[in-house]
């Protein structure tokens, strides 16, 4: 039930990517923009609800991830596991791990435009 | 044999699809599986163009086209592709596996030599009979290597897989003979698409990253790879190999050079062979008809 309150959270938040300010259920920090949501404390604490086992631990996510091309060396970000897992979903969603099919370059521009607007990075890493 | 298309489509523009169709939805993606002769079909091609010129946006991420044989039709193929269902990684370049890359093709990337053994990370492998890393390094199981020795079947070269500490278990699996795909074998970007190559891009993603990626060739004027994805069934020229080996690779490659990828074969197998995968019970492989010409 926790899991389902907590992706419906997201989803309301996620939602509502034009609005000024998000307030629901007391989350309040997440502030849009003209391009979409900004990381927030509230997304990965809506993640972390989502998966409890991964909260609270940290991994470095690709920006491009490997699967779609992007350098074994290429930028990292790090990110709370359970934020980290919900970003993988969404690029697994868009475009199945097993697939076989590469896209383009300017698909990947979509994709990646897609996921990151839904799962904003925190700025200030890139290593 | 009935081909079906799968199409990923941008939840933000899956509403410009005509209705009724079998859309389900998938987190930021529906799903729609379109045969060809049905209009949306053709809807699908006309979305992707128009909902790139008016928002310079993808209407479609992913695809896949999945072949339905019937049992006549695939027990009575003289050659069949095999397809391997399962992925991961690390790849091998990232565990410590040595490229002479220089012998690589220098616009498509085709045919790096592999100089050392295949290292891979210990627990990465899937628990499956045959997967491959996301550079196309293929992995068998021991259970695979000894029925394909006990089964006296020929063509694949079985090198130990090599961990940190010690040997796998697993082996990479080699095809020791090539045969020539024909042009009746198709192959693009996508199921509308054949472009040979792409302009690189560069743009910024939330957060403020930058991301670039440059310029592609997709067909290789030196013949090496023809296209980012095979979009048909194979079609290869006919070889008296066909009838001497149980497991082949096509000499023509499939892909691009990017990141850790790399243009790939594709893999070719007798009858013999996919008893072997049947009788056994071998998971992970798909088989589709190979047509020879």
């Amino acid at each position: 039930m926790k899991r389902l309150i907590s992706i419906f959270i997201l989803l309301f938040l996620v939602g509502n990517s034009f609005a000024k300010t998000a307030d629901f259920l007391g989350v309040k920090e997440v502030v849009a923009t003209k391009g979409g949501i900004q990381y927030s404390d509230d997304l990965v604490r809506a993640a972390q609800q989502a998966y409890p086992k991964l909260a609270g631990k940290t991994q470095l996510h690709h920006i491009t991830p490997k699967y779609l091309g992007g350098a074994a060396n290429g930028p990292l970000v790090p990110l709370d596991a359970a934020y980290h897992q919900q970003i993988t979903n969404a690029f697994r969603q868009a475009w199945p791990y097993s697939q076989g099919a590469i896209k383009d370059p300017a698909v990947l521009k979509s994709v990646m435009d897609k996921v990151y607007k839904q799962f904003p990075l925190p700025p200030g890493y890139g290593y | 044999m009935q081909e079906i298309f799968e199409f990923r489509i941008d939840s933000d523009f899956f509403h410009l699809l005509p209705k009724p169709n079998n859309g389900r939805e998938n987190g930021i993606v529906y799903v729609v599986t379109l045969l060809k002769d049905e209009p949306n079909f053709k809807e699908v091609e006309n979305l992707k163009k128009v909902v790139k010129e008016k928002y310079d946006k993808s209407f479609v991420f992913g695809w896949q086209i999945k072949r339905k044989y019937s049992k006549k039709e695939i027990d009575t193929a003289t050659l069949l592709q095999m397809k391997i269902k399962t992925m991961f990684e690390p790849a091998g370049e990232e565990c410590g596996t040595l490229y002479d890359e220089t012998a690589a093709c220098n616009i498509c990337g085709a045919n790096r030599k592999q100089i050392s053994p295949l290292m891979l990370k210990k627990g990465s492998i899937p628990k499956k009979d045959i997967a491959r890393t996301i550079a196309g390094e293929v992995v068998v199981s021991e259970k695979f290597a000894e029925a394909f020795k006990q089964r006296n079947l020929k063509g694949a070269e079985l090198e130990p897989v090599v961990f940190a500490k010690g040997t796998s278990g697993y082996y990479q699996l080699i095809a020791s003979s090539e045969l020539e795909l024909t042009g009746n074998t198709v192959a693009g970007v996508d199921p509308f698409d054949f472009s040979e190559g792409s302009e690189g891009v560069e743009f910024t993603v939330s957060g403020g990253y930058p991301v670039k990626f440059e310029k592609e060739v997709y067909k290789c004027p030196k013949g090496h790879t023809i296209g980012l994805n095979l979009l048909s069934e194979a079609y290869v020229l006919n070889s008296p190999l066909i009838n001497d080996y149980d497991f082949l690779a096509s000499k023509q490659k499939i892909g691009v050079k990017r990141g850790l990828l790399r243009p790939e074969p594709i893999y070719f197998c007798s009858q013999a062979f996919r008893k072997m995968v049947e009788d056994e019970k071998l998971s992970g492989f798909e088989f589709e008809i190979a047509n020879i010409e």
